[in-house]
């Protein structure tokens, strides 16, 4: 395989190139491959970088390397598509290569395509709230789950958001998770409405955490763990402690859980995967009534 | 509408033949759209793909395979032309039977009737003798290669055909095995539903209903192409406050029965945080995938 141009800027502010990108996705490999092993990947690629044009590539370039190896999902009736799996590092380092700055891999790992592994809350502040009232929120959900004997992750957007992950690892389906976390938002609007909505609406509410429950979809993808966003900034989608979420929570400062690509390589280092039991876990879904 | 016959032919009953041409009686009011990529509108074409080598096929490379279940039998266009043999463009009337006799289940699509040149006279004899006697005449044509059993009857004021569905293209109610059909009910619920639909008893009036999810596409097409925003409908919202009551309810029973989590953890262990594990969960994938048979 060859890298080509690893000089372009891909992040005009920090002047980081698309050989910084590859870097760093080489050194994350080890504890971001397991996360999409087995999973279809959208790639979310931005040739002109992070300020150009971008597009989602679903299908599997056709000019890929025979030794980049796809996962068949079918779409709609009669129609499949080949979605690049990223199980080993050169692979994604051929999507890096391809400027694909973003990696969103499906909810489902193969064979098992139609079963979710993992539940999903992604948390979307209105401006003014910030990443302060998605901490309050997440601590919410986190304590309602812990009632029913769920435990959830989290790992911050990489922009504004967070993301709570509750693993499953066993037999769910879609319906039942959506249900089930449509359920959970609607309660948290219900007791906390000057916080929190449930509903998705063209505009997010000022001053209000949304609760994307809908992400819990065949057809949907979260933006993967320790990716990187194509924001100004090369921040990146990464798990934070429990600790650290009711840190911001009460500091107030909505900057406190943004980390670029060298804090997140340097906290890898210093707590290895805290998404780790994200693969392993099994839970069951709590029945609800 | 195109008023271009789509068929031309004689109608034959006894010794009496008609020439006549067929138009169709329905117009589909569907909306159709046009496939475009999401991403930046652009056009999608349609190709036939070789399942195995990819590459494309040509329509007149097509041939049509019947799986049999313990083979597939491969006909060509010529094969499947010569099983319609070489009927003559007529439609057989073979008896009259009454109207009222057959359920409307039966009926399929419907065609007008017209005279051709010279079957004016014995076209408007033979509309008045089936709106006289209220009989249809039940015969065969053959539309498009396949052949048709069909319904010659009045249609709103003049020779109409319909096509009909053969016996063995019926589902029976009994087939079903609805339990609901197996038990009497009583007289008097009986008497008090007969009541209530006397309280709605109506005349038909088609024009009155009207097809609303076609007029609320239309008015999303029109909102759209004036540039406003369309938020796309929650999904179960109706059921949304049934699943909170659900989950408050599970919440309240999960404080009760104990002080900490109620739900006892599948497997309560938990990996150790410090290094992913790989093959693991392939392993506890595969055995839940064993587990579903799918």
């Amino acid at each position: 395989m060859k890298l080509t141009n690893l000089g372009k800027v891909l992040y005009p502010v920090p002047g980081v190139t698309k050989g910084d990108v590859i870097a760093y996705y080489a050194a994350i490999a080890p504890v971001l491959l397991p996360h999409l092993a087995g999973r279809p990947v959208t790639l979310v690629r931005f040739p002109d970088g992070v300020e150009g044009k971008s597009f989602f590539e679903k299908h599997a370039n056709r000019y890929r390397p025979d030794w980049v190896k796809t996962i068949r999902m079918s779409a709609g009736k009669e129609s499949v598509i080949d979605f690049v799996e990223v199980a080993d590092t050169a692979t994604l380092l051929w999507t890096a290569n391809l400027a694909a700055i973003e990696l969103h891999p499906s909810l489902s790992r193969a064979p098992d395509l139609d079963r979710p592994t993992a539940l999903v809350f992604d948390l979307d502040p209105g401006p003014p709230a910030t990443a302060v009232e998605c901490c309050a929120v997440a601590i919410l959900i986190k304590e309602l789950l812990g009632q029913l004997g769920v435990e959830c992750w989290a790992k911050t957007s990489g922009s504004k958001g967070l993301q709570l992950y509750a693993p499953m690892n066993v037999h769910v389906t879609y319906d039942d998770t959506k249900a089930f976390s449509q359920a959970v938002a609607a309660l948290l609007e219900h007791r906390h409405p000057e916080l929190v909505v449930s509903k998705q609406k063209k505009t997010l509410r000022p001053g209000k955490v949304l609760i994307d429950w809908s992400q819990n979809d065949r057809h949907k993808t979260t933006v993967a763990v320790y990716s990187m966003r194509a924001r100004e900034l090369p921040t990146i989608s990464t798990p934070v402690t429990w600790d650290e979420v009711r840190g911001c929570a009460e500091s107030g400062d909505p900057l406190a859980l943004r980390f670029d690509k060298d804090m997140v390589l340097a906290r890898v280092e210093e707590h290895g995967d805290l998404f780790a039991p994200l693969l392993t876990l099994q839970q069951e879904l709590p029945v609800l009534g | 509408m195109a008023a271009r016959s789509i068929w031309n032919g004689t109608l034959t009953f006894g010794t009496i033949a008609i020439p006549i041409k067929l138009f169709s009686a329905t117009d589909s009011k569907t909306i159709s759209f046009k496939e475009v990529r999401a991403s930046d509108g652009a056009r999608i074409s349609h190709k036939r793909l070789g399942a195995q080598s990819g590459d494309e096929v040509e329509f007149k490379e097509l041939d049509k395979a019947y799986d049999t279940g313990k083979g597939v039998v491969v006909l060509t266009k010529e094969e499947i032309a010569a099983a319609d043999g070489s009927r003559p463009k007529l439609i057989e009337i073979e008896s009259f039977v009454k109207g009222e006799e057959i359920d409307p289940v039966f009926y399929d699509k419907a065609y007008h009737l017209g005279a051709n040149k010279g079957g004016d006279h014995a076209y408007r004899v033979l509309l008045e003798a089936l709106e006289r006697s209220g009989r249809v005449g039940i015969g065969r044509f053959v539309l498009r290669s396949r052949e048709q059993l069909v319904a010659l009857r009045p249609i709103q004021g003049a020779l109409g055909l319909q096509t009909m569905r053969f016996a063995d293209e019926l589902v029976a109610p009994g087939d079903l095995d609805f339990p609901e059909l197996t038990k009497k009910p009583g007289e008097k619920e009986v008497a008090m539903a007969g009541k209530l639909v006397e309280m709605l008893a109506g005349e038909w009036d088609p024009a009155a209903y009207e097809d609303t999810y076609r007029d609320a596409v239309r008015q999303l097409i029109k909102a759209k192409a004036a540039g406003e925003e369309i938020e796309p409908a929650q999904e179960k919202e109706a059921t949304e406050g049934d699943l909170m009551a659900a989950l408050q309810a599970s919440l309240e029973a999960a404080s009760k029965t104990s002080p900490s989590p109620a739900k006892a953890r599948a497997t309560p262990k938990r990996p150790p945080t410090k290094k992913p594990t790989g093959p693991k969960k392939s392993a506890a994938k595969a055995k839940a995938a064993a587990e579903d048979g799918d």
